[in-house]
């Protein structure tokens, strides 16, 4: 089966967690002992309970969803680290504070699934909307430098690029069409006449 | 059991062992060595082979025009689940212990996933070609980036929907208005193809040289940097692996 076409604009927020689950490695102190296991993105292990050890995010989440584990936040996930950030993003208007690519998604999992392990989670929580926000301002104040060739966005999370997605595409498209010579309209762009209908502007 | 063993090759192996080894597979850590390395630093990512497939899914999501099938990783990682597959078989009919009742759950969890994965990156594979069948049949240069399945659908689809479409509506036209790949006088065209300007978003995984801009100026990408740009620009860069699409 084809993907959907809602699907082609832009991963969803659950696909991005996915692929943060994927690739993303962190600490767990399992409460249990197992031998190595082998896996197809490497070999983990052994347990052994209180011994911390290093595994794919998504093992974490199933392990810690069983009572198996506790997970170690990562020296990001605290608040003075986001504190921190929160006041370089305050202190310099013009550029992102460098966070994790991946911190949106892995901030998530945290502390849905595990925000017993998370010191002081409502202030983390309300750290990391409190420096959503701030970079929001930002991203909307970058818009006026959009023309139809390139923005630089760098410092972004993958999570918020994904938000900005279809609305910057569409937009660079649009300026595109308004930049080229008037008699040569756009004529490699992507013209079915089913398309150029629902793309009215 | 303290280990999972590894079992002899299937359809899909050259006959080396499916499973991968504790340390990164010797396979992956040649190629580049450089580019591991730097990826490392960037942001601690492995090169398994589900990592590959990550990486291939977001380019295939992200990029406007069909990319070269990944039919290498894609027979590496059908070869791994199958040998994963009989493995748990095996496990489930000597009787299991709860330590590997503890490994299967998450063997099967992790096959599972890798299985989404490979789903989710066919189907968008598919959407595309679906999309663009007529310019594909008529573009050898894009024949080559579809697997041999792939090259069948695009042919059968187009095949079936022409028909359709001649017996149920434009056989009933007057025969001017037959065509079905014409050029409309303001240059747009009842074939589809991949708008290669459209934009995407880049992460640099190293400095780049600069980039040459359709407006001859020159654009320095920066390692980490994170830009909106046409795909067009910066299409030889994600082939190469200098940037990804993200």
């Amino acid at each position: 089966m084809a993907l959907p076409a809602n699907l082609m604009r832009s991963p969803l927020p659950a696909e991005l967690e996915f692929i943060a689950l994927q690739q993303t490695d962190i600490l767990i102190r399992p409460h249990f002992s197992m031998g190595k296991i082998r896996l197809l993105s490497g070999s983990y292990g052994p347990f052994r309970a209180t011994a911390n050890i290093e595994v794919p995010l998504w093992v974490g989440k199933y392990m810690k969803q069983q009572g198996k584990c506790s997970l170690i936040p990562p020296v990001w996930l605290s608040v003075e680290w986001l504190e921190e950030k929160l006041r370089q993003e305050i202190s310099r208007p013009e550029e992102f504070a460098p966070l994790p690519f991946r911190f949106a998604e892995i901030a998530k999992v945290f502390l849905d699934i595990a925000a017993d392990d998370v010191p002081s989670p409502e202030r983390v929580r309300s750290l990391l909307k409190d420096l959503r926000e701030v970079r929001q301002a930002k991203t909307r104040k970058g818009l006026a430098l959009l023309d139809e060739m390139e923005l630089r966005m760098t410092g972004l999370g993958s999570m918020e690029i994904n938000e900005l997605r279809p609305f910057l595409t569409r937009a660079m498209g649009v300026m595109r069409v308004l930049a080229s010579e008037p008699e040569v309209p756009a004529s490699t762009a992507d013209n079915t006449f089913v398309t150029s209908m629902d793309d009215g502007w | 059991m303290s280990d999972w063993p590894t079992l002899p090759g299937g359809s899909w192996s050259n006959g080396h062992s499916h499973l991968p080894s504790p340390s990164p597979e010797p396979a992956a850590a040649d190629a580049d060595a450089d580019a591991d390395a730097d990826e490392l630093a960037l942001d601690a990512e492995r090169a398994d082979a589900v990592t590959l497939l990550v990486r291939a899914w977001t380019g295939e999501r992200c990029a406007p025009d069909v990319r070269a099938f990944e039919g290498e990783l894609v027979g590496r990682i059908m070869g791994y689940l199958d040998a994963q597959a009989k493995l748990i078989g095996v496990l489930k009919v000597d009787g299991a212990s709860e330590e590997d009742h503890e490994k299967i759950g998450l063997v099967q969890m992790e096959m599972d996933r890798v299985g989404w994965l490979l789903r989710s990156y066919i189907a968008t594979r598919q959407e595309k070609l679906i999309r663009y069948a007529p310019y594909i049949n008529a573009t050898p240069a894009m024949q080559t980036r579809l697997s041999v399945a792939e090259q069948t659908l695009v042919e059968s689809y187009q095949q079936i929907f022409e028909e359709s479409l001649i017996r149920d509506v434009v056989g009933n036209l007057p025969e001017e208005l037959q065509a079905l790949d014409e050029v409309l006088p303001d240059g747009r065209s009842m074939v589809s193809q991949p708008d290669l300007d459209k934009a995407v978003f880049i992460r640099a995984k190293q400095d780049c040289g600069p980039v040459l801009m359709p407006d001859g100026s020159s654009l320095e990408i920066k390692k980490r940097g994170i830009h909106l740009i046409s795909y067009r620009v910066v299409e030889q860069l994600v082939l190469r692996g200098e940037v990804e699409l993200t």
